[in-house]
């Protein structure tokens, strides 16, 4: 009997801690494979500082996904966000009124989709690809030229300057508070349950009482303005927007929770194991870059990767719970 | 009895008139495509009267049609089984990029032989990932659309490739009394896929599997059987796709169409008629919504649009046409 409880114990254990005991190794053989390269400090700087803007994408994500939806326009939202913003502030107005121009066109994307999803059934899979294709080429009409845009970085470097580390670690900063915020959200509050309910049955939260729409559209808005702060650190940590940039987040956003565990049909997963996964894929890319493997391949590696995360995510799941799959 | 009859009479007439609105409604309904190209085409005629039925225009029309209408043929076999192929417009460009590049040093026969090897088994990968390890036929298409990006990338890192094949160049330009010959092959494969999908058991089976997997399965029919070989001929007919895009161009291109042609040929299936839950719909109303397609593009083109916003035009065209759909099945 004993014995039993500890061994279930030590598998409730793992389960919970896998993602943590998969990026142990992973690290050791950076370091070895780099020949210690990895370890510069300059190196993990720059991992931790470049993770934030996929970190907070990844929030959002987890969010939509948990809900049981899917948010393809996350990444094109990001760089009309840039582009609307480097257009207004090159147009002669101020860095707020840019930001807020942007902010409120990347909502109304949002919105769209919370609108769309939450009053049809149309698969949220479809209408996202239709607003990141609509995201994807008002961004290259708009912004038409690469632009640089130093000046958000310079006046928060101005701010943060008394700070040690500050310029560095103010996106990791936001990042890490987001992501205690919205952990508590999910996990403490009404909406929070609510969302897993819904991602868990919709059926059954719907007749059970719960919001089901207003959890959608609360699902997509979130997701919409976690671009928008995602975006302000693209701005802040790139200052550098072309076109086409932004692009490589689509399939990170989604790899990054599926690789933390979060079921790709929504109803479970863990918000804190979804930003290591976030984590896991920088670090990824980064290895990839210092071992100097083709960039042409990274899409198919990452591919991969998320084929392996659902995989694992199915077998994992209760041989009952796996009917609604497909 | 008389008295009787009479009643009847009179009522049936009475419901007549009520009928027939209803006659027209659904008249309407049913043909709604075909009314909403003859719009479009009139307005093109009225727009531009001079070059709208030039030949030039109208072999663009057919070149535009061509590709996109076989994918979305494939597109609406898996649709019908309520699944949906995210490869197929990635499959065009591997075939292009890998022909040419194998024509560099090898014949035709070894081209068409290595393209089709590789997207049937590339088919067949999304097939079995889907049936037998239980993914979503979302992501396991990706799984194939990423497989076959890296594959397309990492032989010429992205650049085009020249043809260098004479039989292909040729087949790219030929034609049959004033009509391209890979039109001809999308005319044939339209009309051999109508018959097989209604006249043969395997397209009764897909419609069944499209209506309710499970219910299909309990009697009897072989579900997982019917998915693979949907995915498989998906495959299969970007493949063809792929090979006319190589003729036509006479070069291998591997940013060719890709995620853009998948999002047409999707939004070509459910403006046809195919429902995104599968089972209901029929193919030759899915290639009058790529004819459909292929018009409005022609039209865009006409009004100088920005190529850029040509994104977005698609982006908006999908929400909408998705939107009718579900408006549309609302009602039923």
């Amino acid at each position: 009997m004993m014995n039993i409880s500890s061994n279930e114990r030590l598998k409730t254990f793992l389960r919970e801690y896998d993602i943590l005991l998969m990026f142990l190794p992973f690290m050791l053989a950076c370091v070895v494979i780099t020949e210690g390269k990895w370890l510069s400090p300059d190196n993990i700087l720059n991992v931790i500082s470049r993770v934030s803007i996929l970190g907070i994408l990844a929030i959002g994500q987890s969010i939509v996904i948990l809900s049981g939806q899917m948010d393809l326009s996350m990444a094109s939202s990001l760089a009309l966000f840039c582009s609307v913003y480097s257009v207004v502030f090159l147009s002669g107005l101020g860095i707020i009124p840019a930001l807020i121009v942007a902010s409120a066109v990347v909502l109304c994307i949002g919105s769209i989709n919370g609108v769309l999803a939450s009053r049809t059934t149309i698969p949220s899979f479809v209408i996202t690809l239709g607003t990141m294709m609509v995201a994807h080429s008002m961004h290259l009409y708009v912004l038409k030229a690469a632009r640089y845009l130093p000046q958000l970085q310079e006046s928060i470097y101005g701010f943060m300057n008394p700070i040690p580390g500050g310029e560095e670690l103010f996106p990791v900063f936001i990042w890490i508070c987001l992501g205690i915020l919205f952990s508590f959200v999910l996990g403490s509050t009404r909406i929070g349950r609510h969302t897993y309910a819904v991602g868990g049955n919709e059926r059954v939260s719907f007749v059970t009482g719960v919001p089901v729409r207003r959890v959608k559209m609360f699902a997509f808005v979130f997701s919409s303005i976690l671009v928008c702060v995602a975006s302000f650190v693209f701005i802040f940590k790139v200052a550098n927007v072309a076109p086409g940039s932004g692009e490589g987040y689509l399939l990170d956003t989604i790899a990054a929770p599926i690789i933390g565990g979060v079921f790709l049909f929504g109803g479970r997963g863990k918000l804190w194991k979804a930003l290591m996964g976030a984590l896991f894929l920088e670090v990824l890319t980064n290895f990839m870059r210092l071992v100097g493997v083709d960039p042409f391949v990274f899409p198919a590696i990452k591919g991969v990767i998320i084929a392996f995360g659902v995989v694992a995510s199915i077998m994992l799941t209760p041989m009952y719970l796996r009917t609604r799959i497909g | 009895m008389m008295m009787n009859l009479h009643v009847q009479k009179s009522q049936s007439v009475f419901e007549l008139s009520d009928d027939k609105t209803n006659q027209i409604k659904a008249f309407l309904l049913r043909h709604n495509l075909v009314i909403a190209l003859a719009v479009l085409v009139s307005i093109m005629t009225i727009l531009f009267p001079e070059i709208i039925f030039s030949r030039g225009v109208l072999l663009s029309f057919l070149h535009l049609s061509t590709i996109l209408g076989i994918l979305t043929l494939g597109q609406a076999i898996v649709i019908l089984t309520g699944g949906i192929d995210l490869s197929n417009g990635t499959i065009v460009g591997l075939t292009s990029i890998l022909g040419a590049w194998i024509a560099l040093s090898y014949g035709l026969s070894i081209i068409l032989i290595g393209t089709l090897i590789v997207c049937l088994s590339l088919g067949f990968l999304s097939g079995l990932l889907i049936t037998r390890v239980g993914f979503p036929p979302l992501i396991g298409t990706l799984v194939a659309m990423s497989v076959a990006e890296g594959i397309t990338l990492s032989l010429t890192g992205g650049a085009p490739l020249a043809l260098n094949n004479d039989t292909l160049r040729w087949f790219g330009r030929a034609d049959m009394g004033g009509v391209p010959l890979y039109s001809l092959i999308w005319f044939g494969l339209v009309i051999s896929l109508y018959l097989f999908l209604t006249g043969s058991v395997f397209g009764r089976h897909l419609y069944a599997v499209g209506g309710s997997e499970r219910t299909a399965f309990v009697c009897g029919i072989n579900t997982k059987r019917t998915k693979v070989s949907v995915y498989v001929i998906s495959a299969v007919l970007a493949w063809i796709a792929g090979i006319i895009y190589l003729c036509y161009t006479a070069s291998g291109a591997p940013r060719a169409g890709g995620f853009l042609y998948m999002l047409d040929s999707v939004s070509a299936t459910v403006i046809g008629g195919i429902s995104l839950y599968g089972g209901r719909g029929n193919i030759l109303d899915a290639t009058l919504g790529t004819m459909f397609f292929a018009l409005l593009y022609i039209t865009v083109i006409f009004l100088n649009v920005s190529p850029v916003l040509e994104g977005a035009f698609r982006g908006t065209l999908l929400l909408a046409v998705v939107l009718y759909a579900f408006l549309r099945e609302k009602r039923r």
